[in-house]
């Protein structure tokens, strides 16, 4: 394939590392890039997990310094859209639909070709198995336009939840089974509930705490939150300890991840 | 919501401390002598009022001259600005106070679901021909609209000074002048008539033509002529006020104190008695009296007959409106967004500030911010699992690729069940732990507890660098509690134990839903909520720290210069260790 | 909607490409789309399947009308065993319905021009009306019957959407509208129907 600089060996394991701040696929040609396809064994895989969900083997890599760390099994289309900041993660099954990129230039400068950005993900930020993250479009004057969106730093996804948001600040914490509709704003310190829907267009002031089917706000953050606590909650602190807090840096679980 | 397993709750004592109140009452007197009968008992965490004592560890502040936790009840609080949660502008004070704390640029929320409103162009075919573009509000989550209520803007800024002018069904809204015109002139019609027909029939002519040609007046109408009816009354009484002549209105205390003369009926103010006459009540509509009219009623159930109960609201939609007392789906109007405060946080005892936050919007920012998290260690509990593998543990999502994740939605009854408490230090100096819990858990299944080492040490909290940098020589003798021979975990040692943390073993017997269920007879002598395990435990800290504790950043670098004093904490908590399995 | 038979069945998920398929020449197949089952499966023009839907005739035959968009991960029919069920029900999607992102539409009918949700399930047998939104995470019993311009919103919560049934334009202007999303796919999706031709 076409990306040898951008992935690092070690094809037994589960997930690729990328060098920082790069694109995943400096080569725009979508339909060829999605990773699952690099490996013929990896495509049955796909199929077979139409009827079953899979128990995943825990494939190890060693962790290297400020690589972003995307699952073999995710599905990525568009990769030369998305940008990941470093040291973020991609679990396993989740879809970044790069492929949905603005396209408001590209017909009149063929000439110069700009690639442009459709989804950027920040530092340290987690999507968790199974979610989808898709940039939200809206017609504006008869024309479809899709929007790049935005994801901050130490933003966690949790499972399976879908993200359409035009904007998510840092520090945020999204629940399992979200939705987040199209061209949501969400600021920072946020944390949403556990199958909260989140309606097109709404904004969430910092330091809410929102949930509910649609969601609303339901409360404010404590002034702790994110504080993981005087050094620390210490380091080493062995098997089955959290060493992150919601919203706080999401370091030590990134790096947890293999 | 659903709290995931396992949690950890920390009890403030606000309540039952006297502390915050300087006069104590003779009530409380008494209460505070039964609390310390009661200082024996265990913390019950299913007794109603620990609703309002448990709170996690980041909704707590620490008072430093106190030294107490403070959580939201046993703190002030202080209004910093006011900003619209949607448009996250800032509202000055002087406008909440003239209009409301509601938004009044654009934002909305749906009368029906709550969710944010948007303003939506709608197709224009004619726009060609001039027509101007009109906007509507839609609701993107249940596709409620102001068409609903035929509503439509000719802009899609400055909606909310647009809807003030449009009733539903898009009529005119008159303005307060306009109102006070209308009114005039009514006044006048009516003095008019009444002069002419006065001698001849008693009014029920002109009662025929007023009602024929008006429909019944709205709220705002009704509140207008009431207002100026109350101000005319007002001016009536007190022609001589000096000082604002033109200003009498409610609020002011001129208009309190004739209130209060009103009400108190004896004592004091003998020579200022004479002087307030009884006000006259509102007698007409003009003067803002609602006359009940059983007819309405009869109009809403024929209604209700004829459109079926969607057209009524329900409570919610109801009381989310500025006027409660609508009754059918066409008379919703958008909600103007609430706005939010930032507000800075004080000690209820002593006044010191506890929070501040940066006044500025879109700073996340504090200015002070006195944290329980750094004062007192965080506690949590976490199931042993039953071998010991060094597996590392994957959180969020992905537990699914742990090999045997601890289901701790179905703890089984009677079943010996292991727990880790993990105890780390904030502080900067070695503390001395006592952790108590009576033997059973307090509720109706009482589970057994055993903490199997009550009494350790955890290490001062230092930089991260030094852990990372002395980690290299050999930990701690680690899970040495584990009896070789017989696999029991040894009693009276710790678990393990890092830098600033410890860790100790936990013995847990989940008690029997089922027994219980036997014993009270009743068809199911539950509650909600009653199979959970949740284990209060009773945390005491004894450790030795600088005299002036606010100032140890500055003393830290010369500690041996200051002055140490012994102190001690104390504080319950509540673990939740996870719910029983029922049968 | 008639129910046949099922021929007796291998693991039809494993064969990616089903006996009876239907395709208008016209359809978008993105990439990692998944078609499978052994009943038939009719896709009607300009219809887009978006990389990693499911459409699954294992228990009966799905039809999806013209200008309907399947979105990541949506699931149109069913396919074989889960139910336990011999006989399945038939999928019938109208015209220019949408199945969001996770989205199942589980056998029964979508009328015309109705969204189903990010999340959204519609049930077994279930009848949803024309122009109706089944919104995020909303589920349908199996066996409801929903009438045109109803919205479910809040947890099972009915409505009927009165601002798209007072005025006809604004319906047409939405399925306008949707043609011109259907239009953005096609040159943002890349096709892969030829596979499947």
């Amino acid at each position: 394939m076409s990306r040898p600089a951008a992935r690092k060996v070690a094809p037994k394991g589960e997930y690729i590392e990328t060098v920082r701040n790069l694109h995943l696929d400096q080569h725009p040609k979508p339909q060829d890039s999605n990773i699952s396809k690099t490996l013929p064994f990896l495509t049955t895989f796909s199929l077979l997990l139409v009827t079953s969900p899979i128990v995943q083997p825990p494939f190890l890599i060693p962790f290297q310094d400020s690589g972003n760390k995307v699952s073999r099994r995710s599905a990525i289309t568009g990769t030369a859209n998305i940008t990941l900041g470093g040291r973020t993660v991609i679990m396993a099954d989740v879809q970044l639909r790069g492929d949905l990129h603005p396209t408001r230039s590209a017909p009149s400068q063929s000439g110069k070709d700009v690639t442009p950005t459709s989804i950027s993900i920040g530092r340290c930020t987690v999507i968790s198995t199974g979610s989808v993250v898709k940039p939200p479009s809206r017609i504006s004057r008869g024309v479809v336009h899709y929007y790049p969106m935005k994801i901050g730093d130490n933003v966690f996804v949790g499972p399976n939840s879908t993200i359409q948001a035009i904007s998510i600040s840092s520090h945020v914490h999204i629940g399992a089974n979200v939705v987040v509709g199209p061209f949501a704003i969400i600021k920072e310190n946020v944390k949403i509930l556990p199958r909260a829907v989140v309606p097109a267009n709404m904004v969430i002031a910092s330091g809410s705490v929102v949930g509910g089917q649609p969601a609303r706000v339901v409360g404010e953050v404590g002034e702790g939150w994110g504080v993981s606590g005087g050094g620390g909650l210490g380091v080493g602190a062995g098997w089955g300890e959290d060493k992150w807090v919601e919203g706080g840096d999401l370091r030590e679980l990134v790096r947890s991840i293999r | 919501m659903a709290q995931s397993f396992p949690y950890t709750y920390y009890a403030c004592d606000c309540f039952d401390s006297n502390t915050t109140t300087s006069t104590k009452r003779a009530s409380q007197v008494v209460a505070a002598a039964a609390a310390t009968e009661d200082e024996e008992q265990t913390f019950d965490p299913q007794n109603p009022r620990s609703n309002y004592a448990l709170y996690p560890l980041e909704h707590l502040l620490y008072c430093e001259d106190c030294q107490q936790i403070r959580c939201p009840r046993c703190v002030l609080e202080e209004t910093l600005n006011w900003y619209c949660p949607s448009c996250l502008f800032e509202v000055p004070s002087s406008v909440v106070k003239s209009d409301g704390n509601r938004c009044t640029r654009n934002c909305f929320n749906c009368p029906i679901c709550i969710s944010p409103l948007v303003v939506n162009l709608l197709e224009n075919a004619d726009a060609d021909q001039g027509t101007p573009d009109r906007h509507i509000l839609i609701c993107p989550y249940c596709h409620w609209s102001t068409l609903e209520t035929g509503v439509e803007f000719e802009k899609h800024t400055g909606v909310y000074a647009q809807l003030a002018r449009i009733a539903n069904g898009g009529k005119h809204i008159p303005t307060s002048k306009e109102r006070d015109k209308e009114r005039e002139r009514r006044k006048e019609l009516e003095a008019r008539q009444r002069d002419s027909k006065n001698p001849l029939s008693p009014s029920s002519e002109t009662a025929a033509v007023e009602t024929e040609a008006r429909e019944p007046p709205s709220r705002d109408d009704l509140f207008s002529n009431l207002a100026a009816f109350y101000k005319s009354q007002l001016e009536a009484q007190t022609p001589a006020n000096p000082f604002s002549p033109g200003e009498m209105n409610f609020s002011s205390p001129s208009a309190y104190s004739r209130i209060m003369n009103l009400y108190s009926t004896n004592t004091a103010k003998k020579q200022k008695r004479v002087k307030p006459t009884p006000m006259r009540e509102a007698a007409s509509e003009l003067e803002g009296l609602v006359i009940y009219d059983p007819a309405s009623d009869s109009a809403a159930i024929e209604r209700i007959k004829r459109d079926g109960w969607n057209s009524t609201l329900s409570p919610t939609q109801k009381l989310a409106q500025t006027n409660p007392h609508l009754q059918f789906a066409d008379e919703l109007r958008p909600i103007p967004t609430l706005l939010c405060t930032k507000r800075s946080k004080r000690c209820r005892s002593c006044r010191h500030i506890l929070s501040k936050p940066e006044s500025k919007i879109t700073s996340t920012r504090y200015k002070i911010k006195l944290l329980a998290l750094n004062h007192i260690p965080r506690l949590s509990i976490r199931a042993l699992p039953p071998t010991n593998p060094p597996i590392p543990s994957i959180p969020g999502g992905s537990t699914a690729s742990q090999p045997q994740p601890f289901n701790y939605n179905t703890l089984r009854s009677g079943i010996p069940t292991h727990f880790l408490l993990h105890l780390s230090n904030p502080l900067f100096d070695p503390i001395r732990v006592t952790l108590a819990t009576s033997s059973t858990t307090p509720g109706k299944v009482q589970s057994r507890v055993t903490i199997l080492c009550p009494q350790f040490d955890v290490g001062a909290n230092t930089d991260v660098w030094d852990d990372a940098l002395s980690s290299s020589p050999a930990p701690m003798a680690r899970r040495s509690t584990i009896n070789a021979e017989t696999g029991q975990i040894e009693a009276g040692k710790i678990w393990d134990k890092g830098r600033n943390w410890t860790s100790v073993a936990i013995e847990v017997v989940p008690g029997f839903l089922a027994d219980l269920k036997n014993v009270s007879g009743e068809e199911d002598g539950l509650d909600e909520d009653d199979d959970l395990l949740e284990i209060p435990i009773f945390v005491r800290l004894e450790f030795e720290a600088d005299v002036h504790a606010e100032e140890r950043g500055l003393s830290d670098s010369r500690g041996s210069k200051a002055e140490r004093e012994s102190r001690e904490q104390a504080f319950w908590t509540v673990v939740g260790a996870g719910r029983i399995a029922g049968r | 909607m008639s129910t046949r038979p099922n021929p007796p069945q291998k693991r039809t998920s494993l064969l990616p490409k089903p006996k009876l398929l239907t395709l208008d020449p016209t359809v978008l197949i993105a990439q990692h789309a998944h078609l499978s089952g052994n009943n038939p499966i009719t896709i009607g023009a300009r219809t887009v399947l978006h990389p990693h839907c499911r459409i699954l005739s294992g228990n009966a035959a799905v039809v999806v009308g013209a200008g309907c968009v399947i979105f990541e991960r949506a699931r149109v029919g069913m396919g074989v065993g889960g139910m336990g069920d011999k006989q399945g029900t038939d999928t019938v999607l109208g015209k220019n319905v949408v199945v969001e992102t996770n989205g199942v539409v589980e056998g029964g009918e979508v009328g015309d021009g109705t969204v189903v949700g990010v999340g959204g399930v519609v049930g077994r047998g279930c009848v949803v009306g024309r122009y109706c939104t089944i919104a995020a995470s909303e589920i349908l019993p199996p066996y409801t019957r929903i009438p045109d311009f109803t919205v479910v919103y809040g947890g099972g919560q009915q409505r009927v959407d009165r601002t798209l049934e007072m005025r006809p334009e604004l319906v047409e202007s939405k399925m306008g509208l949707h043609e011109k999303q259907l239009d953005m796919f096609q040159r943002l999706v890349p096709n892969q129907v030829a596979k499947w031709m």
